[in-house]
């Protein structure tokens, strides 16, 4: 579904990545590994059009958007779950969801509603907190919101950046198994993870990044038993 | 003493919602861009030259007029953005944009006076100039017109922003412009919006209060400073702060002139000042606490 | 004549020619005018463009009559007008060329205080008469009243007489309780310390603070309401036309009917602009001349209305007669001793015979020590009633 091919990324003078190739599949979830600083994030934000792309092409669905801007790609079927969750502090649970379903709600509002409401059926939580602002929600219910938002554009292509971050064990769990059923149900999903273990635990496909370049790639499962992998990111 | 007071009231509203109204403008820039037109205040006079132009020049009438002033100046928003923030943006660490707008208000002051002269121009009032009663005080038609039509408009500006679809993109855009870029926002047409907004926001004002102040090119100078000030009261983000700032401003100048009439214009600016020294994110404040 | 002959008579007309201008420049210094050419600068456009407009009119009048009647010596006086759109550089530049190049014998002019103050150095230095019809800051008279030879003459109502109109009102009334108001601006500030010490010689003080506003103050609610505590029975007020309309509309807000007059300002046809007819209705100023205050200003309002129909009329009457007279008195001048602005000067000082004036100037309006035709006794309150300007004969 999603093919990079040399990805070039720099903020002015301090370059990102360095070229980069990756491949992301339908009904696949591909993680991307690394330690902070490594390249990750900004490899998403290069897909979702929020980075400067400076060498390299993005290709979806045989489509080049690499200069397409955010909005449109959004259009285009591609969601990017931003790290940190990024909510709309101010605005409450629902008002969050329904900006989620903005590129779609000038055609079909009933659509957008109904999907509010079956995003709230997913989270029942949500619908708990639906009239409140969503920075008053819990770490683990605002990712909740956050994937929720995400999923109200109807992507077939999720962008994931470190759902795990800050949150409890038990919450990460939870996290995983909705991660798992919206591939099932046939999204490609590329994730980006600090905590290895669960990502590599998920990931059909995995892609080490160190200093904007790609190291190691491979199955989630043969990254998970790879030593160099094993000593740098799974603790030994 | 009493009647006094009152009489201070109900002249100070009327002037103070003129300044809750073009501070506002301030607000609906500065949230999505973290910008401010230091030229808010030229374009209330635009506002009110067009507007003289239709209504008294062209025998326009008023509601015609006031349509015709809102739109004009909501356009001339937009080649602000242009002109004067767009290109200057892109220097993310500079405030040029202080320079930029100050520059086009300076611009527009001159052009005023080359097409309109340097002297107040009379702008009749539709509403007659009957003195109306409210308790004791008393308030010309227009001035009535003005509390009620520039609350109004802030109250509608401000259930655009919280209800609307738009409005709501709108907030999102200000709040986090990467987040509402990927829900599908246009960020650059938000902001477009913006300052289409304010701007208009401040060409109302201007055709509002020009049969109060007469219309002339520096007429929009000092009501520019004193929303600016009402603004930054109210906590630059807060619109109910912005609201309470504009028409505490219109009350004080009057209070204050009926306890010494050398006080009212520098009074005003000092209590300011003071109150900033004790807090400085305004009266109002932040409008959101974040959790980490 | 050989070619050698011929160069050196054109040489020495050469010579000639430029030695002949070298002397008619360095004669520059006394500026002796060849022209029967009568300058004139005024604001046409700007600030006090309606100022300017109407004296423009009574400076033309006295000279299309004076002409009729056979100029000087059988010869028409011209006429040289420039305007300097009420930048005191302008008037500057005006007065340089009136001086250097069309050689008048006087000028008449300019319309605004700030334009005169820059010209009256020069109008001294270059020896040329200036008669100002209309500015009112003093130091326009002030400044050179001590030299030997003084150049500079007015013909209009200066700042500190006007207070002195009002007072005398005042005392003629009877009236005990007075309230004052001014602006934030130093003319502001000067008038009230005026009017005060005026107030204070008659015996009459004032019964509440003087009410200070800004020029731009579009709401006087507040002051006024502490006037009527006070329970004032006249207010004496400095502003311009502006703030003069805020303050009659303020009145009318809260009902207040007290009785007030300002300086000429509020007579001028802007104020009547400004605040239409109803605003303007009652409202009292200071002047020298009203269409009604005399026969002879009867039959000069009737001229100036027939003669200038299609320029609006009379509209600035004041305006008007005070240039009128300030001409007349020149071109009297004139008649005496011929276009040598030093002479000009000498006999505008010793006319003592114009009983003719439209104002209210005495027959002798200058002296050596005084150069204000308009002084003690030639000025009095005037009223609109009906968008026109009236004499106040109660």
């Amino acid at each position: 579904m999603l093919q990079i091919r040399g990805l070039k990324v720099a903020y002015g003078h301090i370059q990102a990545l360095h070229g980069i190739d990756l491949d992301a599949k339908a009904g696949e979830i591909t993680a991307i590994i690394g330690s902070n600083g490594a390249g990750k994030t900004s490899t998403l934000m290069a897909i979702s059009g929020l980075a400067p792309i400076t060498g390299g092409e993005i290709k979806f669905e045989g489509q080049t958007i690499s200069a397409i801007p955010a909005h449109a790609i959004t259009r285009l079927g591609i969601t990017h779950i931003l790290e940190g969750r990024q909510l709309f502090a101010d605005q409450s649970v629902e008002d969050n969801l329904i900006l989620g379903g903005y590129s779609r709600i000038g055609k079909d509002k009933a659509a957008v509603m109904a999907a509010v409401e079956r995003e709230m059926d997913r989270f029942p939580i949500l619908r708990q907190r639906r009239k409140q602002q969503a920075g008053t929600l819990s770490g683990g219910e605002q990712q909740m919101l956050a994937m929720s938002r995400g999923l109200m554009s109807e992507p077939k292509f999720l962008l994931m950046d470190e759902p795990s971050m800050g949150l409890a064990p038990l919450i990460v769990q939870e996290i995983a198994r909705t991660i798992r059923m919206l591939k099932d149900s046939g999204r490609a999903i590329l994730l980006v993870e600090q905590m290895a273990a669960v990502a590599l635990g998920l990931a059909d496909r995995a892609y080490v990044l160190e200093s904007g370049k790609v190291t190691i790639t491979g199955t989630g499962a043969e990254l998970a038993r790879d030593p160099e992998v094993k000593r740098a990111y799974l603790g030994g | 003493m009493f009647a006094n007071i009152w009489q201070a009231v109900i002249s100070g509203l009327s002037i103070g919602s003129i300044y809750a109204l073009i501070a506002q403008g301030y607000y609906v820039t500065y949230i999505t861009t973290s910008t401010l037109n230091f030229g808010q205040g030229e374009f209330l006079m635009i506002g009110a030259m067009i507007g003289l132009t239709a209504y008294v020049v062209l025998g326009v009438p008023f509601p015609l007029a006031l349509l015709i002033a809102v739109v004009a100046t909501g356009l001339m928003g937009i080649a602000l953005e242009r002109i004067a923030i767009r290109p200057v943006l892109r220097h993310v660490l500079t405030h040029s944009w202080v320079l930029s707008t100050l520059a086009i208000s300076i611009i527009l002051k001159n052009g005023a006076v080359s097409l309109w002269g340097p002297e107040q121009i009379r702008f009749p009032s539709p509403f007659g100039e009957e003195v109306l009663k409210i308790g004791n005080a008393g308030i010309f038609p227009q001035e009535l017109f003005i509390i009620v039509c520039a609350l109004g408009t802030v109250a509608a500006v401000q259930l655009f922003l919280k209800k609307s679809i738009l409005g709501k993109a709108m907030m999102a855009v200000a709040h986090n412009r990467n987040a509402a870029a990927v829900m599908g926002i246009d960020v650059k047409r938000m902001v477009i919006l913006a300052f289409m907004l304010s701007s208009a926001l401040a060409g109302l004002g201007g055709i509002l209060i020009a049969p109060v102040t007469f219309a002339w090119a520096y007429m929009g100078t000092v009501p520019g400073i004193k929303a600016f000030a009402a603004a930054i009261f109210g906590g630059l983000e807060n619109p109910v702060g912005i609201l309470i700032g504009g028409l505490l401003i219109g009350l004080l100048e009057q209070l204050f002139g009926v306890i010494n009439s050398n006080l009212k214009e520098g009074i005003t600016f000092l209590f300011i000042l003071i109150m900033l020294a004790f807090r400085p994110t305004g009266l109002m404040g932040r409008r959101t606490v974040e959790k980490v | 004549m050989t070619v050698n002959n011929l160069v050196r008579a054109i040489r020495r007309v050469a010579v000639g020619s430029l030695l002949a201008a070298g002397v008619a420049v360095a004669s520059l210094q006394g500026a002796i005018a060849a022209e029967l050419k009568l300058g004139v600068d005024l604001s046409l456009t700007g600030g006090t463009d309606d100022f300017g407009r109407g004296a423009r009119m009574g400076i033309e009048m006295a000279v299309k009559e004076y002409n009729a009647k056979g100029g000087y010596k059988g010869k028409p006086v011209e006429l040289a007008i420039y305007d300097d759109e009420t930048k005191p550089a302008k008037g500057v530049e005006n007065l340089t060329r009136l001086i250097t190049r069309d050689r008048v014998f006087a000028v008449i002019g300019p319309a605004n205080s700030g334009v005169a103050l820059a010209m009256i150095d020069i109008a001294q230095k270059q020896k040329m008469p200036l008669v100002v019809p209309l500015p009112t800051s003093e130091p326009i008279i002030g400044r050179y009243a001590n030299e030997a030879k003084h150049y500079i003459f007015r013909v209009t109502l200066n700042d500190g007489i006007q207070t002195q109109f009002m007072i005398d009102y005042i005392k003629r009334k009877g009236l005990k309780r007075i309230g004052l108001m001014h602006d934030s601006t130093g003319w502001g500030q000067s008038g009230r310390e005026t009017a005060v010490r005026l107030l204070k010689e008659a015996g009459i003080p004032l019964v509440a603070e003087p009410q200070v506003f800004d020029q731009n103050d579009t709401d006087m609610t507040a002051q006024l309401s502490k006037l009527r505590d006070a329970n004032v029975e006249f207010i004496v007020s400095y502003s311009l036309a502006p703030a003069g309309v805020q303050i009659a509309k303020s009145m009318q807000k809260i009902g207040m009917k007290t009785p007030w007059s300002g300086t000429w300002g509020v007579l001028a046809p802007n104020f009547l602009k400004l605040g239409g007819k109803e605003a303007a209705e009652g409202v009292m100023g200071v002047t020298s001349y009203t269409i009604d205050h005399s026969d002879k200003a009867k039959a000069f309002h009737e001229r100036v209305e027939a003669a200038y129909k299609d320029q609006g009329g009379d509209f600035f009457p004041v305006t008007t007669a005070q240039a009128y007279d300030a001409a007349r008195l020149v071109l009297k001048a004139l008649d005496k001793v011929g276009p040598d602005p030093v002479k000009v000067r000498d006999a505008i000082e010793a006319i003592d015979d114009f009983h003719e004036a439209v104002t209210k100037m005495h027959p002798r309006p200058f002296t050596k020590e005084n150069h204000e035709a308009l002084g003690a006794d030639t000025g009095f309150l005037a009223v609109w009633r009906d968008g026109k300007v009236f004499r106040v004969t109660d």
